[in-house]
């Protein structure tokens, strides 16, 4: 009986969450097959809807982007090796449903995405964790 | 034919260090990394033989003290300080041996609790960098299958499916195909000692209560690991209930 109660809880607790990631999921743009400009820019460039971060082997760059909600960060994979970025928390992605590349992004090739919720959303590499940033969406 | 489990982690264990130090290393391989890696290796066995022999006086072949450094190695930081790499092994080897139940068995999984009071003490610890690595790749059905036969070898199934049916149905059964997660369920969670709890019912409600905290723990948003956090929660709760009930 105790653990039929103890299966209950778990299932409530489970489709609240289930409700929660529904009702916040944002929906990711597809990705771009490669991106062009030179690799020798100081720093990623900037337009009024679309930001680009770099991922390159010391990480992302740069590690914090302030953006509007309803602007578009690009990641593009400058590295030899590939990139996963997603939001944190590591493994699961969760606190800012949807964004997730949901596959390694290759060298020279992006995943976009666009960030419709004002709140600060922390990211990481999913295949290195260790290189972390953040995108605030005012 | 059962392989022994101990012969068959510290293969399989090693391999992912190798395996990940080629990886994630520079383009000549990062053996810097795997250096690392066995070094807190080996600091744990020294230690873990060293406390045992100045308590016991007796020697053994510390093959599981081994294991559970290959596990820092593979879950810490790539490149550790050298304060983390003594640092790590010697916690794990002191809340190994001094934080038990009924004097026998210790409460809290080694590795994780190592990697805990790092992170409180200012250290950054945890990076899941090996089990990352192999997600989207073919490692990531090599980890399957060696974490079937361990979670197979150990008996832990109900310990195993009672942590990924909340956390599996909480963020979507997709996520649980990845390779930090099959790591933590068929490495960590079930870690003989820490997660041996007397009969099934016990086992199950560990592994839903790691399940709950490792949810809980997400969406706080603090700056610890929360499936760390939710391992370390399920370990003290279950054995503090076991101890009541």
């Amino acid at each position: 009986m105790k653990t039929l109660g103890i299966i209950a809880v778990v299932l409530v607790l489970a489709g609240l969450g289930w409700y929660f990631y529904s009702t916040q999921y944002q929906a990711p743009l597809p990705a771009s097959p490669s991106l062009g400009g030179s690799h020798n820019e100081p720093a990623p460039s900037s337009t009024a809807s679309e930001t680009i971060i770099e991922m390159t082997s010391d990480g992302f760059s740069p590690t914090e982007a302030t953006i509007k909600a309803g602007d578009t960060v690009k990641f593009v994979n400058k590295d030899t090796k590939n990139h996963w970025p997603a939001s944190g928390v590591h493994p699961t992605h969760q606190l800012c449903p949807g964004f997730d590349a949901l596959q390694a992004v290759k060298p020279s090739e992006s995943y976009s995405f666009r960030f419709t919720q004002k709140k600060e959303c922390p990211m990481h590499d999913h295949l290195n964790p260790t290189s972390r940033g953040k995108i605030i969406v005012q | 034919m059962r392989i022994d489990i101990y012969n068959f982690m510290l293969v399989y264990l090693g391999a992912l260090l190798v395996w990940g130090a080629w990886q994630a290393g520079p383009p000549a391989g990062g053996w810097i990394y795997l250096v690392s890696g066995i070094l807190i290796a080996a600091v744990y066995a020294l230690a873990d033989v060293l406390w045992t022999y100045f308590r016991d006086r007796v020697w053994y072949q510390p093959w599981a003290s081994v294991i559970s450094g290959f596990i820092i190695a593979l879950v810490g930081l790539p490149n550790p300080s050298w304060e983390l790499i003594i640092l790590l092994p010697l916690t794990a080897v002191a809340l190994k041996q001094l934080v038990k139940i009924r004097t026998r068995r210790h409460i809290f999984n080694p590795a994780a609790s190592a990697m805990a009071v790092a992170g409180l003490g200012g250290f950054e610890a945890v990076s899941w960098w090996v089990p990352s690595l192999t997600s989207g790749g073919a490692m990531l059905w090599v980890m399957l299958l060696a974490g079937l036969y361990i979670i197979y070898y150990l008996r832990r199934w109900e310990t195993v499916v009672s942590f990924l049916i909340p956390y599996g149905l909480f963020f979507g059964l997709p996520k649980i195909f990845d390779g930090t997660l099959l790591f933590f369920t068929s490495v960590m969670l079930i870690e003989h000692v820490s997660s041996n709890f007397p009969g099934r019912r016990n086992r199950i409600i560990y592994g839903a209560l790691v399940g709950i905290f490792a949810i809980f723990f997400t969406f706080l948003e603090l700056d610890f690991d929360p499936l760390i956090g939710g391992l370390l929660a399920g370990n003290l709760i279950m054995s503090v209930l076991t101890l009541l009930l």
